[in-house]
């Protein structure tokens, strides 16, 4: 178990950096998932903790210790690859047991531990295999067994779930899950898929363009997403954005040319005061808005909830199921809609939808977070966060 | 089956019988003559099957030198070359295909060029070298000279190059080190391009005739082609049934190695683009 702290860090490659200023606490422990769009630099990260990368600038320390000039094989880490990178001409057995071999750990305690994780991992029956003779979920197993059997500081994870089927996938996330917690070490998990990152981090570290973005718990990162690229890469669909202007005097707020139906609340047009005269982005998360159809609207009790409304027409539906996405078009542009009624609306139905206060979220012309008072949660565990 | 299937199948196997038969008709006309008599071999219309197999052939051409030591020394110059082919191609295959470093695209220019240019024209200031060195009578003209392979390297290389970045870097995080990711991640990897090499060299130094024609001028320093090539000189006319029994000595080892790797050399050929 060990902390890892990069501090500073920044990586160029001929000229284009990759990363910019990164800087980062992982805690002892903890289960980070660095998280963002393909090329933001998430690996690369990774590969500088490891060592396979040197980085441009900055420090890297695990532990405790500054590891800046440590060779890989000395950090004390272990890496699982998406490609699970097993040495194909090995036995199952023998991969494992390379790295205790170069560590010189006696062949009797190998063979212990080799079969311990064997048990462990489901691979007791495959140890005599090569690589090429099992599937994808078994290979995944070799994988983590042999970073597993070194019992290393800290896991290093990049996308290794990603080459499995849905199935298999939800299943091997629930598994690392449950290994995180049996083995308390720190794990740091690489995935471009923000729901991967939602369902499986204690931390979550959102990149973009070589920065870090935010890093915070899963659930604050999406109540309180600190700029406007956080707020729409976490979520599907989207968080909807609009253009939105505040008048000079503070107090009328237009979308478009729109003014909005009902002012906002005291609070939030106290929070917005510094930006009076200015446009700012105002978002809404498709499953906060609520929506109904144009002949029900006045009987319907979310006309009563604190918020502002639009009228507008439903141009496609997808009926997942379990949940159904709208997209309607309104005075105010495209806006998505996430409903989990059971009674579905029609395509071409005329409907009123609602944004309620406590969800809306604001950004400043230059993306960053307006921050409010009284944030609304409805989970008590984050509230206060940030 | 239908009829044009299987007369399609019957072509197929008629047309590779042909060439099958292309290929094995001079092995079998070398073996068969081997056997026969001198006066039998230039009969006209020539026979098939000996009329008296004399296997004493055999005997009269591996005597008629000293064959033993002929023998002996194209297997220690064709092994001896293909080992330090491979102890000097594999480090350097790893560099071009894995390192970075100033001048490697140069020093890989000229190892392509090293690949194209004849041992003819190479020979006479070699032989000048080992002159000066004081080395003529020793294997070390027939061996050092080709103790590094343009052709082994590049293919290894290429080789190399195909071996999956990750696998390296799991391998440096598995604590091994350079040495250890060659010879016992690399390499196995590259085995049938290494076996398609290792034949290929020694096929190559095995029958080489000019190289030891030139570097030797001392019979306990010749090899078996030249022995062989010698049964053809002696004086008086040829005896063609000796010169091929030589031949079959010659290339029975080959032949041997042939069917032992059968497999092996297939999979080779195939995974190497070769066929
Ligand atoms: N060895 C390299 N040489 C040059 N550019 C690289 C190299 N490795 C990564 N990059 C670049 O760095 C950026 C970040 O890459 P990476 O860390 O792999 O992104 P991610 O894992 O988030 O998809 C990309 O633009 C990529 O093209
Ligand atoms: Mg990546």
């Amino acid at each position: 178990m060990a902390s890892v702290t990069l501090k500073h860090v920044t990586k160029t490659f001929e000229k284009q950096t990759v990363l910019d200023d990164i800087c980062l606490d992982i805690t002892e422990g903890s289960f980070t998932v660095l998280v963002g769009p393909s090329g933001c630099g998430k690996s690369t990260t990774l590969r500088i903790i490891a060592g396979l990368e040197k980085e441009t600038d900055g420090e890297i320390w695990i532990g405790g210790q500054q590891v800046n000039n440590t060779a890989p094989g000395d950090r004390d880490i272990a890496m699982v690859f998406q490609s699970y990178a097993l040495y194909p001409t090995m036995s199952v057995y023998e991969n494992i047991e390379f790295g205790l071999k170069n560590r010189n750990v006696p062949r009797a305690e190998r063979k212990k531990l080799i079969d311990e994780i064997a048990e462990v991992t489901g691979l007791a029956d495959y140890l005599k295999r090569k690589p090429a003779t099992l599937s994808g979920g078994q290979r995944q197993r070799v994988a983590l067994a042999r970073a597993m059997v070194k019992k290393p500081k800290v896991f290093l994870m990049d996308e290794p779930l990603s080459n499995l089927d849905a199935k298999l996938r939800n299943q091997m996330r629930q598994e690392l899950i449950m290994l995180h917690k049996e083995l308390g070490t720190t794990f740091i998990y690489v995935t471009h898929d923000q729901v991967e990152a939602m369902s499986m981090g204690d931390q979550i570290v959102l990149m973009n363009g070589g920065r870090i973005q935010q890093a915070a718990q899963p659930l604050v990162v999406y109540d309180q997403p600190s700029n406007l690229f956080t707020a729409q890469f976490m979520g599907t669909p989207p968080m909807n954005m609009f253009e939105a202007m505040i008048d000079a005097s503070g107090k009328e707020v237009k979308i478009g040319n729109h003014p909005i139906t009902k002012p906002l609340p005291a609070n939030h047009l106290a929070a917005l005061h510094s930006q009076r005269g200015q446009r700012i982005h105002i978002g809404i998360r498709p499953e906060k808005l609520q929506m109904v159809s144009h002949e029900q609207a006045p009987l319907s009790l979310v006309s009563k909830s604190d918020g502002f409304d639009i009228t507008g027409i439903i141009d496609t539906r997808e009926a997942l199921g379990s949940e159904t996405i709208y997209s309607v078009s309104t005075l105010y542009g495209r806006v998505m809609v996430k409903s989990y009624q059971e009674e579905l609306l029609r395509v071409g139905e005329s409907v009123v939808v609602y944004f309620p206060y406590v969800h809306c979220h604001y950004f400043a012309q230059n993306g960053e977070r307006i921050a409010r008072d009284a944030f609304f949660s409805t989970r008590a565990d984050v509230s206060g966060g940030v | 089956m239908s009829a044009v299937r299987w007369f399609r199948k019957g072509a197929e196997i008629l047309a590779l019988a042909g060439i099958a038969l292309m290929f094995v008709f001079p092995f079998l006309w070398m073996t068969l003559t081997a056997l026969k008599g001198m006066d039998e071999v230039h009969v006209f219309p020539p026979t098939w099957i000996p009329e008296q197999i004399l296997w004493e052939n055999f005997a009269q051409a591996w005597g008629s030198g000293p064959f033993l030591t002929y023998f002996f020394n194209s297997i220690f110059v064709a092994v001896a070359i293909l080992v330090l082919q491979i102890v000097t191609g594999v480090p350097a295959a790893y560099a071009f295909a894995r390192y970075r470093f100033r001048g490697s695209k140069v020093l890989f220019a000229l190892t392509l060029i090293a690949l194209m240019i004849p041992p003819q024209l190479t020979f006479l200031p070699v032989f000048i070298q080992m002159s000066e060195w004081d080395l003529l009578n020793t294997y070390l003209p027939l061996i050092l000279p080709y103790a590094a392979s343009a052709f082994g390297i590049f293919l290894l290389r290429q080789a190399f190059m195909q071996v999956p970045e990750e696998l390296i870097e799991a391998a440096r995080l598995d604590k091994a080190s350079e040495w250890q990711i060659i010879w016992t991640i690399m390499l196995p990897m590259a085995k049938p391009v290494l076996i398609t090499f290792g034949l290929f060299s020694f096929i190559y130094h095995w029958n080489d005739y000019f190289w030891p024609l030139v570097m030797t001028n001392n019979d306990a320093f010749r090899t078996l082609p030249l022995g062989i090539a010698m049964l053809k000189s002696s004086e008086g006319s040829i005896y063609w049934n000796i010169v091929m029994a030589g031949n079959v000595i010659l290339v029975l080892p080959i032949l041997l190695m042939f069917f032992m790797a059968q497999r092996q050399i297939i999979r080779a050929f195939v995974y190497s683009g070769v066929k």
